[in-house]
């Protein structure tokens, strides 16, 4: 079971969530930095969107947990630009690559860590991706690890990158919430 | 872009690191002997680019972090 926790609800979520948490088997919480606008939940200057893998309203609504029932829509945007970005759940066969070194393969065994991210794109240079993916480190990534995750696997998805550390951005990025499943990235393929 | 002048601040300043969400994501798979802990202070020891700042003690195979990520302390 997933739930979904909107941060300025933390005081009466959590003791909710302490008196529950003995009859759910498994429980995961995310926390949803957002506000609560017309019904949706946005990030600052956004406009909503429903994908066709996002949670809907109905399944938002048939969470157990009615009071944060509402906050379970989730829609979010990019607060800088006219794109969108969504919360969604993978399906079969979707992958995803990670730019990063090689240096840091031991770390991939375990699955991408909570708040990881990729992008869709699997043929970047590691110029490339520093551009694109603004990253914020000096030296460019010099490997690319494949991701495959489980289905039903939370993303957030953000189709333009933002302009950030001097960088563009520009490119679709994607936020692993929850992390993956060990054995689900592969080890580092070296790029120029 | 935002903030794209150079770094400010000089070797040997004491700098706190204040990461941005981004920023911080994106060392999330870096083991923690190569992650600066957020709030801590650190001494500047080399500027690279004129942007990116490597503090004492820092190793990461992807060299300094952009300046902004910084804040000098007080």
């Amino acid at each position: 079971m997933r739930i979904f926790v909107h941060s300025l609800m933390f005081p009466a979520l959590w003791l909710l969530m302490l008196l529950i948490a003995p009859a759910a088997t498994t429980i995961q919480v995310l926390v949803v930095s957002t506000v609560e606008q017309d019904g949706f939940i946005y990030d600052a200057g956004s406009v909503p969107l429903v994908s066709d893998n996002a949670l809907t309203e109905s399944e938002a609504t048939s969470l157990p947990i009615t009071a944060i029932g509402n906050f379970a829509k989730l829609v979010a945007a990019k607060s800088s630009s006219t794109a969108l970005s969504i919360f969604r759940y993978t399906t079969e066969g979707e992958t995803f690559f990670h730019y990063g070194y090689a240096e840091h393969a031991a770390g991939f065994e375990s699955g991408l860590r909570p708040g990881g991210s990729a992008t869709t794109l699997s043929d970047l240079t590691g110029a490339e991706a520093k551009s694109g993916l603004a990253l914020p480190h000096a030296a460019p990534p010099n490997a690319v690890y494949t991701i495959t995750p489980k289905p039903g696997t939370l993303i957030r998805v953000n189709p333009v990158a933002e302009d950030l550390f001097n960088q563009p951005g520009g490119l679709p990025e994607i936020q692993f919430p929850m992390g993956t499943e060990p054995g689900t990235v592969s080890a580092p393929t070296l790029i120029r | 872009m935002n903030k794209s002048n150079k770094c400010p601040f000089t070797i040997g300043a004491k700098v706190v690191y204040r990461p941005s969400k981004k920023g911080a994501a994106a060392d999330v798979m870096a083991p923690l002997a190569e992650r600066l802990t957020p709030g801590e202070q650190y001494v500047v020891t080399q500027i690279q680019d004129d942007l990116y700042v490597v503090v004492e003690g820092y190793s990461h195979p992807g060299g300094g972090i952009y300046w902004t990520e910084f804040e000098l302390s007080h």
